[in-house]
């Protein structure tokens, strides 16, 4: 967005919407179930949208999403549990370790490609659940219990906006579209002085990092970790996978409009749990072969855009 | 001498088991092989076969030869259907759209799987005693000698298909280039269909041979020996037939073997393990002939 | 009489009658939530749970209800998943404004949902959850069953006091909390008491396959094998043992008990020993109906959980009876004090959130559980 009206007009959006939510939560209209719905769907809005990153966008395959999430989940709570360290710095810390694991999960990714870098980054989520699973300082298979509830909805709210942020900033960059060349054509890029290498491994952990955060705010939310494939292992990852999917990749909004959907959604289809299950790999196979580019078809929301259509002048598409 | 026992005894378990990996490796390798693509829904259709040969067992009161047949061919329609509905609309796609929507296929049939069989583990109809047959100091049931007389009795048919009829040359030929089996006049859709059907029907029998031998089918059953097996079939050489025999084996004996060296505990994180050396260091597996990617 | 003019009077008299007989309506229900595992991996526990305490919220309802009002449960599923359950409690407390949660299931979910129950003064009441530091989230936290340091030090004591045991070798499931807590209990015990764990090997929830441990552990040839696992699991593992040439005394605990055990170990259960709740055989006219009752209602024998499950949901019932309301306080206050005679024998309910009640020993035998011992707390 280069407009400074279209930032301003956007912060102040943003900050109504968080007013707004406080508002009606001290007012006694959203309920706390209500709210912990709209954390975690801050929380899953992270980490679609770092998925996109790596997916969407430098285009890697990578279905181990919620290995970087389990790291920054289970060191966070760690370190304020046991070591009493002060919620942002471990958070942080949460962050930064799953970024290094992206880088050592990125640097052999170098060599593979498609349906090979799947299975390998699927492999490496399953390594790290079952490490943690072994690893009795955090709770092993009983899982992680007492962790300190310092998750609020407006720590989440932040937190996800500066990923968005972040992540689109960076997309719009010079090194976003070294990454876009590098998912347009690996082989050619470094013809174009592109190193694949370099970038691929910067997506991977970037996305990494981001993961950990929202896992972070996931473990201080729920107050208990369990090393289960639905909380941190590949059923974890197909969930973001299929959220990133719906949405579209290469779409930073259809990634939050997905995420918030896909979260709230199951709430009101209660009724259906038993069928829940059915229905969205039906949703899925049936966006797949009709249309692959996801809801959004990778397009973005633009400000900028909507402003020009109030002023007249010709929309400006804005190609991601 | 008490150890060499126990590696013989472990060998002859890793077999058992590794046969069946072979047998759901060799449906991963033969999709792969033809139209590159991981079939993640094959271990849910060992899973599907195991409840075919279940109810044809147990409702339809057959005895076991007629029903691993009920099964197979239950199964094999299945995998048809599914490649014609999921996968055949996506033959032009990039990679990752047929990706997920194997995955989706895969969640469909565990789910509907607990929708209409129920979720709970059902116990397998027994359809033959107990025996076990002493070898030496080495034992082995008759059950494990089940398991290997089908599994290798279906290998060489699979063997004798694909080697040296026509139809397994019209297979080889579109694993081989699909454009040009097409300019040959060779029905290329129905090769598909029918390399599904055959992945899917080796999947079945091995599903039934599993409820035999373990006694126990449940929906999710196929998951985890459904991620072994392609990790097997890529050991061996993913789109090499040979290859899936020798990595399921392989698979089968290491993790027996694993456990005698070391811990049960890190088994399974074993298989993962042994993937991504295999995906770093030899990406085309034991079998497999390097490929060179074209620009 | 025009035929609008009936139309117009028959309207006015329903009317009225839609003012006036609400006023005779019965009072309004008792809101009482049950969070369980009926999708996911796990479904046929939570199956079962839920199968109980349906059954036993209708049995309490056809009586009269409590304090002349009937209850109305709110079933949630979890899907095994512990975000879900958090969901499934907030919604509950927020929405539903339950007077008491019961369930979840599985320890995964009850120490997601401990927290929120807790932090909002709401009783929470887990029939199943086992794990021993459910308890230490809450006062308001409780459970029904005992806790797997007990199930597991009884366990070792009976096998090296009664069975006169002094080696023993565990296989158990180290990706399950159950398995482990009731694995680190025997074997503290076992030790303790001067016996020997000689040999001990894991597997993962799911597996199959378990001959690669069972050679291993049927090297050292141990005199006993603790197989701490549900029945879907121990099953498999006892014919798996069997069948290898094993002789060991087989010991098991109460997630052994189902109608399906049988089946899944091929018959080579036979000879077992295990530590339960109740026993069928026990002569107690509660326990035989429930058992005819749920197996003519559902279509199979009631399993360990459903017994808990349906006694659980006693407890609860019972204690709102004795507190006379449903404000949080004195349910909890209740909850701490009461007891009931169930279908899984006597309990009284502690403040500490964990039940007192004692467990029994059974062998099984002609296919039969049959009552060896009682282990009073």
């Amino acid at each position: 967005m280069k407009n400074k009206l279209s930032i301003l007009l956007t912060a102040v959006i943003l900050l109504l919407i968080y007013t707004g939510v406080r508002l009606m939560e001290s007012g006694g209209v959203l309920l706390p179930y209500h709210v912990q719905i709209l954390s975690l769907c801050c929380i899953n809005v992270i980490l679609v949208v770092s998925l996109n990153l790596i997916n969407g966008f430098t285009g890697q395959f990578s279905i181990g999403h919620a290995g970087f999430f389990a790291i920054g989940a289970y060191l966070s709570a760690y370190l304020t549990v046991k070591l009493q360290v002060p919620f942002v710095p471990a958070l942080i810390c949460g962050g930064i370790l799953a970024g290094i694991t992206g880088l050592a999960v990125g640097l052999p990714a170098l060599r593979l490609r498609g349906d090979y870098l799947a299975i390998a980054t699927l492999g490496f989520g399953e390594i790290i659940r079952v490490i943690i699973l072994n690893t009795n300082a955090v709770g092993g298979a009983r899982g992680f219990s007492g962790i300190p509830k310092y998750t609020t909805f407006g720590l989440a709210y932040l937190t996800a906006i500066i990923t968005v942020v972040a992540i689109r900033n960076f997309v719009s960059s010079d090194y976003g579209r070294a990454c876009l060349a590098v998912r347009e054509d690996e082989i050619a890029a470094p013809s174009l002085g592109v190193n694949s290498t370099y970038f691929k491994v910067l997506a991977f952990s970037l996305g990494a990092f981001f993961a950990g955060t929202a896992g972070a705010l996931f473990s201080h939310y729920l107050q208990y970790m369990a090393p289960t494939p639905s909380q941190i292992g590949f059923l974890k990852s197909i969930d973001i996978l299929i959220m990133l999917v719906l949405g579209g990749l290469g779409s930073i909004t259809g990634s939050i409009v997905a995420a918030v959907v896909l979260t709230v959604l199951p709430e009101f289809l209660r009724g259906f749990a038993e069928y829940r299950m059915v229905i969205y790999p039906i949703l899925l196979i049936a966006v797949m072969i009709y249309r692959p580019a996801g809801l959004l078809a990778g397009r973005e929301f633009s400000l900028d855009s909507l402003l020009n259509l109030f002023k007249g002048a010709r929309t400006r598409v804005d190609h991601s | 001498m008490a150890w060499q026992i126990t590696v013989l005894q472990q060998l002859i378990n890793g077999l058992a088991v590794g046969s069946i990996y072979a047998l759901i490796a060799l449906g991963y390798t033969m999709v792969y092989g033809i139209i590159k693509l991981i079939n993640f829904a094959h271990g849910e259709i060992y899973m599907l076969g195991a409840y075919f040969g279940f109810y044809a067992i147990s409702v339809l009161k057959l005895s076991l030869l007629p029903a691993i047949l009920l099964s197979m061919g239950a199964a094999a329609l299945v995998g048809v259907l599914l490649e014609r509905i999921a996968y055949r609309p996506l033959r032009s796609s990039p990679r990752i759209s047929v990706l997920i929507t194997a995955i989706g296929a895969s969640l469909l049939f565990q789910s509907t799987a607990q929708l209409v069989f129920g979720a709970s583990f059902k116990p397998f109809p027994q359809a033959m005693p107990f025996r076990r047959i002493q070898l030496g100091k080495v034992f082995i049931t008759n059950r494990q000698l089940l398991i290997f007389g089908v599994a290798v009795l279906l290998m060489v048919l699979l063997h004798l298909l694909v080697n040296y009829t026509k139809f397994g040359r019209a297979m080889r030929a579109v694993a081989g280039d699909k454009e040009a089996a097409l300019l040959m006049g060779i029905n290329v859709d129905r090769i598909i269909s029918i390399t599904f059907a055959l992945g899917s029907a080796l999947a079945a029998a091995a599903g039934i041979l599993v409820g035999m031998y373990y006694n126990r089918i449940d929906p999710y059953m196929g998951m985890m020996p459904g991620l072994k097996a392609f990790v097997a079939a890529v050991l061996g050489g993913i789109g090499v037939v040979p290859g899936a025999v020798v990595g399921g084996l392989l698979m089968g004996v290491a993790e027996n073997l694993v456990v005698v060296i070391g811990s049960s505990t890190l088994r399974d994180a074993v298989a993962f393990a042994v993937l991504i050396v295999v995906l770093l260091f030899r990406p085309s597996g034991l079998l497999g002939k390097k490929g060179i990617e074209k620009v | 009489m025009s035929y609008e003019r009936i139309k117009r009077v028959v309207i006015c008299v329903m009317l009225v009658c839609a003012l006036v007989v609400p006023g005779f309506a019965q009072e309004e229900p008792i809101k009482v939530g049950l969070i369980s595992s009926l999708t996911g991996s796990v479904s046929t526990y939570g199956q079962s749970v839920r199968n109980a305490v349906t059954m036993a919220v209708d049995d309490i309802n056809a009586s009269g209800g409590i304090l002349g009002r009937q209850i109305n449960l709110v079933i949630l599923d979890d899907k095994g998943d512990g975000t879900e359950a958090a969901q499934a409690a907030r919604r509950l407390i927020d929405r539903e404004n339950v007077a008491l949660i019961l369930g979840p299931v599985i320890t995964p979910c009850v120490m997601a949902v401990a927290p929120i129950a807790q932090a909002a003064g709401v009783p929470m009441l887990t029939p199943t959850g086992t794990g021993d530091e459910i308890t230490t989230i809450g006062d308001f936290i409780f459970r029904g069953a005992y806790k797997d340091s007990f199930q597991g030090r009884v366990m070792a004591q009976f096998a090296f006091e009664n069975l006169g045991l002094r080696e023993a070798a565990i296989i158990y499931d180290v990706a399950n909390d159950y398995s482990v807590g009731l694995r680190t209990a025997f074997k503290t015990t076992f030790e303790g008491l001067g016996g020997r764990v000689i040999a001990e090997e894991s597997y993962y929830t799911g597996d199959t396959d378990f001959s690669a441990q069972l050679t291993a552990l049927a090297m050292r040839n141990p005199a006993a094998l603790f197989i701490p696992d549900y029945y879907s699991t121990a099953g498999p593992i006892l014919m798996q043992a069997r069948l290898m040439g094993m002789d060991s005394v087989m010991l098991g605990v109460d997630g052994w008990d189902s109608p399906d055990l049988t089946a899944l170990a091929g018959g080579f259960e036979e000879g077992g020993y295990i530590v339960n709740h109740y026993s069928s055989e026990v002569d107690s006219p509660v326990t035989q109906e429930f058992i005819a009752r749920y197996t003519a209602t559902f279509g199979q024998a009631p399993d360990a959980l459903a017994a808990l499950a349906y006694d659980g949901t006693l407890i609860a019932a019972k204690a709102l009876e004795a507190a006379g309301t449903t404000e949080p306080a004195a349910l909890k206050e209740a909850l701490g004090i009461v007891g009931i005679e169930g279908v899984t024998g006597t309990i009284n309910m502690d403040p500490e959130g964990t039940p007192i009640k004692s467990a029994v020993i059974l062998t099984i035998t002609g296919g039969k559980w049959v009552l060896v011992d009682r282990i009073d707390p």
